[in-house]
Parts: C-alpha cells; sequence; structure tokens
C-alpha cells in the first residue's frame, strides 16, 4: 500500500495541482479579479462614505461625473455606492447557492453510489425529474412555491444544482467502491459511514472540485437571473441583477445604470470561470498522472 | 437495438410520470393555506370555499392527483385563476413565439459557434484560437439579460437599427432576442466543435486520408467535419431545452410574448394553475426533445447501430 503523503508536501498530487493551478496565467488573472471585486464590496465604507439608500430627488439620473462615479439611478441614490455594496450580495447568492446544491447533492450521490439497489433507483429517478426542468425553470417553479425573496432564491438555485453533483459523485462512489483500498477498511470493521466520509469522500473531490468553482459562476448568473426578474432580492435591497431591472425603465436616458450592474456580475462570472478552465485542466493532468503511477 | 429504444422509452415515461407529481404538488407545498395565499387574508368564507372546491382541494391527495393526470393527458390543464381562461389555451396562444425566438436563437448559435469552433480548430494553436476561445469564455460569462441590454443600447438606443420591444416573429423583431439568447449559447457550440474537431483531426483515419493524397479541403469536409458534428448535432436537443428556460429572461426583457413571460407574471399574480401549466408543458418539451435526440443519435453513429 502507498503510504499517504501528506496533502502539501511536495510532489504530492495534490502539491502538483495546485502548482499546476497557481502557474496558469488566466487563473491568475482570474484570481486577481475576484479578489478585487470581493475587496471593493465587503470593504465598501472604504471607498465610499454616502448610503447605498440614501434618495435625494433633486439628484436623480446624473451621469457619471467626479462626485458621483456611476452616476445616480431615479431617486438620486449614488449608482456607484449601489454597486459596491450590491456586489456583496450577488457574490453571496453564489457561494450559498452552490453549497446548498453541493451538500445536497454530494450526500445524495455518496447514499445512492454506495447502497446501490432500489435506494439508489429511487434517488437517480428523482434527480432525472429534477433534470426534466430546463434551465432556471426549476429555480422559478421552487420561487412559485415559497414566494420571491432573496433567501428563497438561494435556496432555488442551491436545489436546481443539487442534480449534478448527485450524479457526479455517484459515479465517482461507484468506480471507488470496488477499490481493495475500500475492501481493506471495509474487513478492518469500518461503518458504512466512515467509510464513505472517510475514504470515498477525499478520493472524489477531484473531480467535484471542477464542477464546485464552475458552479459558483453559474449560480451567481442564475442568482442575477432571478434577481432580474425581480423574483429574488426586494427594493431597496442592492444587487446587481435588481439594479439592472430597475435600470431597464431608463435605458434610453440613463445608460450607466444598466451597463455598470451588468459588468459587475460579468466580471465576476469571468473570474470563476478563468479559475474554473485552469482546475479542470489541472484535475485532468493529475488524474492522468496518479494514473501512471 | 430495439431493446435500447424500448428502455429509453421507459425512462422517460418514468421521469415525465415524476414531473407530473412535482408539478402537481406544487399547491399543495405552498407554505400556509394556498387559499390565503391566492385570495389574501380579508377573502370571505364564501370565496375560500368556492375556490377550494374549483381546485378541487377537498377531495383526498390520491384523488386529486389521479384527477390532474388523467385531465393533463387529455389536454386539460386546468383553469387560470386570474382570467378564467383555460390554462392549455393560454399556453397554446404564446407557444408559438417562444418556439420561433428559440429557433431563430439556435440558428444563430450553431451557425456562429459552428464556424468559430471550426477556425479555432484548424487554426489551434495560433492567434485565432486564442481569440475564439477568449470570445468564448466571456460569451460563457455573459448574463443573458445584459447581453440583450448591451443589444438594445448599440441596436436600438444609438443606431435606431432595430425594435427595443418585440411585439412579433418578423425578422426585425426577433433579431436582437434571438441574438440575446443565442450568442451566449454559440460560445458553448464554439468550445464543442473545436475540442471535437481537434479529437478528429488526430485519429488515424486523417492522417490515412491525407496520406492517401486527398486535397486538405476534402480531408476536413469529407472526412474530418462529419464525424466531429456527431456530438455536436445530439447537443442541439440540450440547446433547445436551455432556450426554453432562457427565453424567460429574454421575453421578459423585450415586452415580447411567450410562455417564458407567462411563467414569470403568473409567479407574480400567484396564479397556481397557469404556473403548474407553464411548467408542466416546458418539462415535457424537453424530456420529449431529449428522447428523441437519443434515438436520433443511435440512427446518426454507425457504431451504435451496427451493435
Amino acid at each position: 500500500m502507498i503510504s499517504k503523503l501528506p496533502p502539501f508536501q511536495a510532489g504530492s498530487p495534490t502539491f502538483r495541482m495546485l502548482r499546476q493551478i497557481t502557474r496558469n496565467r488566466s487563473a491568475q488573472f482570474g484570481s486577481i479579479l475576484l479578489f478585487v471585486l470581493i475587496f471593493i464590496s465587503y470593504a465598501a465604507p472604504l471607498f465610499t462614505s454616502k448610503d447605498p439608500d440614501k434618495t435625494a430627488p433633486t439628484l436623480a439620473l446624473k451621469p457619471p461625473s467626479f462626485e458621483f462615479p456611476m452616476g445616480t439611478d431615479g431617486i438620486g441614490r449614488d449608482n456607484f455606492t449601489r454597486f459596491l455594496y450590491g456586489g456583496q450580495l450577488s457574490l453571496r447568492v453564489g457561494l450559498v447557492g452552490i453549497s446548498i446544491g453541493a451538500l445536497i447533492g454530494i450526500t445524495l450521490g455518496l447514499i445512492s453510489g454506495y447502497f446501490g439497489g432500489w435506494l439508489d433507483s429511487i434517488i437517480s429517478w428523482f434527480t432525472d425529474v429534477l433534470m426534466a426542468f430546463p434551465d432556471i425553470l426549476l429555480a422559478l417553479s421552487i420561487i412559485a412555491i415559497l414566494g420571491p425573496g432573496i433567501e428563497n432564491a438561494m435556496l432555488a438555485i442551491g436545489i436546481s444544482f443539487v442534480p449534478s453533483f448527485m450524479r457526479l459523485t455517484r459515479s465517482s462512489v461507484l468506480s471507488l467502491r470496488e477499490m481493495t483500498y475500500i475492501e481493506a477498511a471495509r474487513a478492518l470493521g469500518s461503518t458504512d459511514s466512515r467509510i464513505m466520509v472517510r475514504h470515498i469522500l477525499p478520493n472524489s473531490v477531484r473531480t467535484l472540485l471542477v464542477l464546485l468553482t464552475l458552479g459558483i459562476g453559474s449560480s451567481i448568473l442564475a442568482g442575477a437571473a432571478l434577481n432580474f426578474l425581480g423574483l429574488g432580492a426586494q427594493p431597496p435591497t442592492p444587487e446587481w441583477g435588481a439594479m439592472l431591472n430597475a435600470g431597464m425603465k431608463f435605458v434610453r436616458q440613463a445608460w450607466w445604470l444598466t451597463v455598470f450592474p451588468g459588468a459587475g456580475i460579468f466580471l465576476a462570472v469571468l473570474s470563476i470561470n478563468l479559475i474554473g478552465d485552469a482546475v479542470s485542466d489541472a484535475v485532468a493532468g493529475t488524474t492522468i498522472a496518479v494514473n501512471q503511477i | 437495438m430495439l431493446n435500447y429504444l424500448v428502455r429509453r422509452v421507459f425512462t422517460s415515461i418514468l421521469v415525465l410520470l415524476g414531473v407530473s407529481m412535482l408539478v402537481f404538488l406544487v399547491i399543495h407545498l405552498v407554505p400556509g393555506d394556498v387559499t390565503v395565499a391566492i385570495l389574501g387574508r380579508r377573502a370571505t368564507a364564501e370565496k375560500v370555499a368556492e375556490l377550494r372546491e374549483q381546485l378541487g382541494l377537498n377531495d383526498p391527495i390520491y384523488v386529486q392527483y389521479g384527477h390532474y393526470l388523467n385531465n393533463a393527458l387529455h389536454g386539460d390543464l386546468g383553469t387560470s385563476i386570474r382570467n378564467n381562461l383555460p390554462v392549455a389555451k393560454s399556453i397554446g396562444n404564446q407557444l408559438p413565439s417562444t418556439i420561433a425566438l428559440s429557433i431563430a436563437a439556435l440558428m444563430i448559435a450553431f451557425s456562429t459557434g459552428g464556424i468559430l469552433g471550426l477556425l479555432a480548430a484548424l487554426k489551434h494553436g495560433t492567434w485565432i484560437d486564442t481569440l475564439v476561445m477568449t470570445l468564448s469564455v466571456s460569451g460563457l460569462s455573459i448574463p443573458t439579460f445584459w447581453m440583450g441590454l448591451l443589444l438594445i443600447l448599440l441596436f436600438s438606443v444609438n443606431l435606431g437599427l432595430f425594435p427595443s420591444i418585440s411585439n412579433s416573429s418578423s425578422p426585425t423583431d426577433l433579431f436582437l432576442p434571438a441574438l440575446a439568447l443565442g450568442l451566449p449559447e454559440a460560445a458553448v457550440v464554439a468550445r464543442m466543435v473545436r475540442a471535437s474537431m481537434l479529437d478528429v483531426l488526430n485519429k488515424e483515419y486523417i492522417i490515412a486520408a491525407r496520406a492517401k493524397g486527398l486535397p486538405e479541403r476534402l480531408v476536413i469536409l469529407k472526412h474530418a467535419l462529419r464525424n466531429a458534428l456527431i456530438p455536436v448535432v445530439t447537443f442541439a436537443g440540450l440547446q433547445m431545452a436551455y432556450m426554453l428556460g432562457g427565453a424567460t429572461i429574454v421575453e421578459t426583457m423585450f415586452a415580447r410574448q411567450g410562455i417564458g413571460r407567462l411563467a414569470v407574471q403568473s409567479i407574480f399574480s400567484r396564479d397556481y394553475p397557469l404556473v403548474q401549466g407553464v411548467v408542466l408543458v416546458t418539462a415535457a418539451i424537453y424530456v420529449l426533445v431529449n428522447t428523441l435526440t437519443d434515438i436520433a443519435y443511435v440512427f446518426v453513429n454507425p457504431k451504435i447501430r451496427l451493435k
């Protein structure tokens, strides 16, 4: 049996994978972009002293200037301040959504793949059914049940990611289940839950990592779409998708109300896709390397 | 092969049955009393009783599902709570508009994506390849509604070429919405065509075709492209499904008729029978298209057909 290498020791597969990701140009660019976006939204008070909800009707629809770098909206709120604070929610929707999806999906996938039999048939059928709702339609149906609101939108996005995580985990478990080290663990008297959590899950992480990173991007997009449709964050909460929706009314007079929030979503998703592509390349690279040992 | 077809159709029927159950449950999963959610707290007892009767909520749940399924199979999707029109009729009125939009978007996605992907694969490793891949990763990251908005700002507000409100399925009215829906998908198609083409170009039969002295044009068009397109064409089914979902946003944005906008409006007005109808019809179309694509794949791909 190969002795277990500590995960970050030079030469371990994980170390090689991380090195390949950190040396990838697009991933470097994506990480910097993402860091900047997170920093400016969560450290918003450093960049602006204004209140995102403070209205000033006399200053409505002012174009970008030194005082208002991104102009003002229909009721005179500073668009730049709302852009900064709006990022917090947009980015959080992505992270919370994917976490809910991963938690439920991975658990179902582990159970389904490990135990097999009728339990597997039922869970697989259920995810097939969920997958029959195209794109954001599943999220829309869940919002129809729970009603509009930001928490419900996060939950809806999370549930719509369950099938992808479940399927990927299940197929990974199926290939690992028959491995000798799993048999050895079972012979040593490990319980099913211990085998799943301590032996199968860590070995599935590599494949799941790609879905996790790229999923954050899709989750931000889905969240922004629900907010754009008015089904997520309710006024006056600043959020990029919701801001873009509100700005649509002034599309002919005030381009700054829609272009900036849209650019925020685009850059956030782009940064994650750039990192995700590098992760995907690195994972493919290291699995080949590991198989060759 | 017959065995596979029967199994494939059987799975689809099981999935459709599950879809109908989930859609049926929508009205029962609403937190609290659904009649209060629809009518508000001030509704009189009579009104509530009337609505409960109309929605059939007084029967045991399995009887209700039996009725629902039986009616749906006969084309009866219930009656809208807000305008008392049959749901099937409202959907039937809006569906052609969404289908026209999806087909136009699909054409844009496959023509643009196909050409760009092919170019990138043929010029692999050059600046053209890099440019196409950069465009593609940007296309994947653009929210549909921002794409639509930029198109409106450019073509409608600045140039005044196309309307920002889309009322019909005439080419000028369809152009911007179809572009907004199709271009992000073109990014996906370009990636697929490129990957598939690069894969095929390394195959031995391409080397053989070149070795026997075939002109490069014939090698690409007759041997490489035809094989490379198989996985891409089968992907069209999934793309079509994405369009049905993405239509919710594009239709809302361009104030265009269609079942996507109908879905969003019915969620706002808490018109549950209409929500259920739209979701059921869309999911059923998706399952149907997917099944047909899988079956078509068997016929297109000789490797599977001859087994």
